[in-house]
């Protein structure tokens, strides 16, 4: 080749070289770079109606699109080359990533912030949004609190759930508020000066003695007459507003995945599932401007747990929560053109009642059928590879740490315990045998005595048989993302040529067993003499 | 030659240059995941805007802010129906005010027409949470005009191409007191003046009532009387509440009309009415079932109870595959029946079936020869509460489409 030509083929090449690569040198990340600040976040008020109307009858956000037959994904964002999500304003890896023992799991986000015994609980407003009442509390520290109750015909039940949620989602790695179980009699709470209340008649006055006491009468009191409250440790910072299941906030720097590409969001379906929150909707969340090393910026919550399980927080869930949508066009026209003779399955189901549980269905549950209340942007857009790393989540809590977990709900009748521990196993276990067959379901990979070594998950947890593997490597050009296969190299003893390639060298091994559609394709890098994954990606 | 070698050295160096501008590009280009990250962060940055509600969300939180979307807030309000069935689609404001006597007194007051020129005015005032909620009390005062009422003569056997028309004007102040000692039951009196007004509507393509019927066969064609009005009534109510999908209710009500001015039509008036309700399916189906009766009875000779507040059958809320004010006598006892569904949260279906008569003789209360109706309706419901009703009724005598606020039990 003339040297004009090398010359040009190589200022081509040139670009590739500097600008195209699949793997950066600091992959996996662990946790995100620290944030930019934010200035000028500002509170904007979200319409629940709208909310429900938007996602019912419009589809906001980017969805998965189908052109000309074919369907094209979207792949998840905020998620690293291994598949996992880096620890960042809206996650932290707990649960999965690290041992957790079942007294810390139970404990979730409490960090000794309980309302102070000691003093008096000073009312300084009363709770008129949302469903439940309850009233904003200041304890003798100082310390704020929004306290609720459970309804007058369910005693323990919305507390119990929203101690139970508070738990997962802490473990899961979402942020919460701290939650507190109370006991209290009338006499520990005071009004403050200048305490006022918007009734329901939309007028501003002083909050009265007459106010607390005529909310209080349909709170349920335990046998020495005192009244159970879940006291919910203000989050701290300077609270926003909700943020939304679909685009990004347009004055946060940081925020630059669609949220409804967010695999923390995504996968927030299995654990939604999971738990029977139906109510996983934008009016449920919460952002806060926190600071950080003298940084401001915007954290962003998981609130309201209150409706999981079988509570609907002011009474207990129906038969419909979790399993359609209020409003689902199909389902619709076949209850009416079978004048109602077409009865589905979660209406011929069984259902255990208990006053402290609400209404829970036990023992049928389809993970891929669950539904919240509207369609939420994020679910309808989860992948196989999202809900696998969901599931993965979820089958890491062991029976001892879900025992645990319950036992902080406090509920004064052991069966209603027993009950809800047997509804969470089951639904993992099933959460586990579901998602783990969507895909090839092999993880933990590990570089281990000159091998290749991982766990299959549908085994380890008892879902499946022994299976064959079939393994091919190659070498992998990190610029172009080319392969070149190491011919001849089978068998999960690592090749010579990647055993003794040089720094910076990568390699794939594409791995499937008998489904040749689901594969797992592992990255490994020579990094300072030693073999790291660096990579997984998987298809199905 | 040696140009050529120099136009080649010439183009050589330029590749370099460029070479080493991409070299020291790449400097600035990101070499790291995380930086990869921040670059995009940074160039956010550039174009941050304020975070803004959707300009649809905006309009619903203001109206909320103005609480023009919640009932219980004082406000002024459209008041939509009302007026008797037949009187044409009513409207007009309703001033609502929740807030008197510290929150326990409400004040209402609206005024309604249609374009067939029925009128209604009323004033009402309400308690709120007395003692509980266990006590309460109303003084309803209301002028109505009705100009379109429908009649086809007295008895079972009133032929349909009777239909006849009448105005009837009232004016009435009524007061309630009542107890609520335990939940499902309800206590109540009630005292009130009635002033009637019967005389020929506003309708030409039917023949006036005055017209066409007599006053033997339908008492009061011709008189104005006013009433001194007291009753009792009682309720059980176990219904679930507010979808009433299970449970029932057990009422009975005593009025009593004294006949002030021309002592001829004073009567008294007894009506009972039992629902039950059955679910299954985790209440996605229910059966609804209701039976109601009224009888009337006059005291003293020459007593007859007016027929336009005699009891009638026919309409919205009974026999459906009839229309409105269909049969008048003294006497009448209907059973409806509703197979519902759900179709989805704010949507049940139905199927029913109704079956009644009126009677001259209390005697004839029985279950024979009933006048049949059955037909299908759309239930649009919000929090289990149904707020409007689209039923078509069909019967030997055709089809009716109604169009209604609330279930019709």
């Amino acid at each position: 080749m003339k040297p004009m030509k090398k010359l040009i083929a190589l200022a081509l090449l040139v670009p590739l070289f500097l600008f195209g690569r699949k793997f950066y040198d600091d992959d996996p990340l662990q946790k995100e770079p620290p944030p930019l600040p934010v200035d000028n976040a500002v509170p904007r008020k979200m319409n629940d109606f709208f909310d429900v109307v938007m996602n019912t009858l419009g589809h906001p956000g980017e969805r998965h699109n189908q052109a000309s037959g074919e369907q094209r994904f979207i792949s998840a964002g905020a998620v690293n080359t291994l598949g996992e999500v880096p620890d960042s304003a809206w996650f932290t890896n707990r649960i999965g990533s690290r041992a957790m023992t079942g007294e810390e799991v139970a404990r979730g986000p409490r960090n000794g912030n309980a309302p102070s015994a000691e003093g008096p609980w000073v009312i300084t407003a009363a709770k008129t949004e949302g469903v439940t009442p309850g009233f904003f509390i200041k304890d003798s520290a100082g310390r704020r609190y929004l306290l609720k109750f459970d309804p007058p015909d369910h005693p323990e039940m919305a507390t119990g759930a929203e101690m139970v949620g508070t738990a997962v989602f802490h473990s899961l790695g979402y942020n919460v508020p701290e939650n507190y179980l109370v006991a209290f009699t009338r006499g520990r709470l005071v009004i403050g000066q200048d305490t006022i209340i918007t009734d329901d008649t939309g007028r501003e006055r002083p909050l009265k003695e007459s106010d607390v006491d005529r909310a209080l009468r349909r709170v349920p009191r335990d046998e020495q007459g005192r009244y159970r409250g879940l006291a919910s440790f203000f989050i701290p910072g300077k609270l926003l507003d909700e943020f939304r299941y679909h685009g990004t906030r347009a004055d946060d720097p940081n925020d630059i995945v669609r949220h409804e590409h967010r695999r923390d969001l995504r996968g927030l379906f299995v654990f939604a599932a999971w738990v029977n929150h139906n109510d996983s909707r934008a009016i449920n969340t919460k952002d806060s401007l926190v600071e950080e090393d003298g940084v401001q910026f915007i954290q962003h919550y998981l609130i309201d747990f209150g409706a999981t399980l079988g509570s609907a927080s002011v009474l207990s869930n129906s038969a419909r929560d979790g399993n359609t949508y209020f409003f689902d066009a199909k389902q619709t026209v076949a209850q009416i053109l079978s004048l109602g003779l077409y009865v589905p399955a979660w209406a011929r189901s069984t259902y255990v009642k208990h006053p402290a549980l609400g209404l829970i269905e036990y023992p049928r549950f389809e993970p891929e059928a669950w539904k919240p209340n509207y369609p939420n942007p994020a679910f309808v857009n989860r992948l196989p590879d999202d809900t696998y790393w969901a599931a993965k989540k979820v089958m890491s809590f062991t029976d001892e740490q879900i025992r645990a977990i319950v036992k902080e709900a406090q509920y004064s009748d052991p069966d209603a315990e027993k009950w809800i521990i047997t509804y969470l196993t089951h639904r993992r276990d099933i959460i586990g045998q579901t998602y783990f067959s969507k895909l090839l379901p092999l993880d933990a990979f590990q570089v281990d005595g000159g091998k290749l070594a991982f766990e299959d998950l549908q085994i380890k947890y008892g879902f499946g048989k022994e299976r064959n593997y079939q393994v091919a490597w190659s070498r992998f050009d990190n610029s172009t993302e080319a392969l070149t296969p190491l011919q001849g190299e089978s068998g999960f003893t690592l090749p010579a040529a990647v055993a003794h390639g040089e720094n910076g060298a990568y390699f794939a091994a594409l791995i499937h067993a008998e489904d040749k559609a689901k594969t797992v394709t592992v990255y490994l890098r020579k990094k300072q003499d030693k073999l790291e994954v660096v990579g997984i990606d998987r298809t199905w | 030659m040696g140009s050529a070698r120099r136009a080649r050295g010439a183009h050589l160096c330029a590749l370099l240059i460029f070479l080493c501008g991409c070299c020291s590009a790449n400097a600035q280009e990101v070499d790291s995941r995380a930086e990869m990250l921040l670059r995009a962060r940074r160039e956010k940055a550039q174009r941050l805007a304020p975070e803004k509600p959707y300009p649809a969300e905006r309009a619903l939180e203001r109206l909320e802010e103005l609480g023009l979307l919640d009932p219980n807030r004082r406000t002024v309000w459209p008041r939509i129906g009302g007026l008797p069935t037949g009187q044409g689609f009513a409207i007009g404001p309703q001033y609502y005010n929740p807030r008197l006597a510290d929150g326990h007194l409400t004040f209402r007051t609206s005024l309604a027409g249609s374009i067939s020129q029925a009128w209604l005015a009323d004033v009402q005032l309400t308690t709120r949470r007395i003692a509980g909620d266990h006590v309460f009390a109303d003084v309803l005062v209301s002028h109505s005009n009705a100009p379109r009422m429908d009649y086809y003569g007295p008895g079972p056997d009133s032929d349909r191409n009777s239909r006849t028309s009448y105005r009837l004007e009232t004016n009435s102040a009524s007061g309630t007191f009542g107890v609520r000692p335990f939940s499902p039951l309800t206590l109540g009196i009630t005292a009130g003046y009635l002033t009637t007004n019967s005389g020929p509507g506003n309708r030409d393509d039917f023949s006036q009532t005055q017209e066409i019927f007599d006053p033997v066969r339908t008492p009061g064609l011709l008189d104005q009387s006013d009433f001194l009005v007291t009753g009792a009534f009682a309720q059980f109510d176990y219904k679930d509440y507010p979808s009433a999908r299970n449970g029932g209710l057990v009422a009975a009500r005593l009025t009593n009309y004294d006949d002030h001015t021309l002592d001829r039509h004073s009567f008294r008036r007894v009506d009972f009415e039992v629902q039950q309700y059955f679910s299954f399916f985790q209440d996605r189906r229910v059966i609804a079932l209701r039976a109601r009766s009224t009888m009337t009875f006059t005291s003293g000779a020459g007593q007859s109870v007016p027929f336009y507040l005699q009891p009638y059958l026919g309409g919205s809320d009974d026999l459906r595959g009839f229309r409105s004010y269909r049969f008048y006598d003294d006497h009448h006892i209907v059973v409806n029946a509703e197979y519902r569904w759900e179709a989805f949260a704010g949507l049940d279906m139905a199927l029913f079936f109704d079956a009644g008569k009126v009677v001259p003789k209390r005697s004839q209360i029985n279950f024979h020869d009933l006048e049949a109706a059955a037909g299908f309706g759309f239930r649009f419901n919000a929090r289990n509460s149904v707020f409007m009703r689209i039923d078509v009724g069909f019967s030997h005598e055709g089809m009716r489409l109604w169009f209604k606020f609330a279930n019709p039990f």
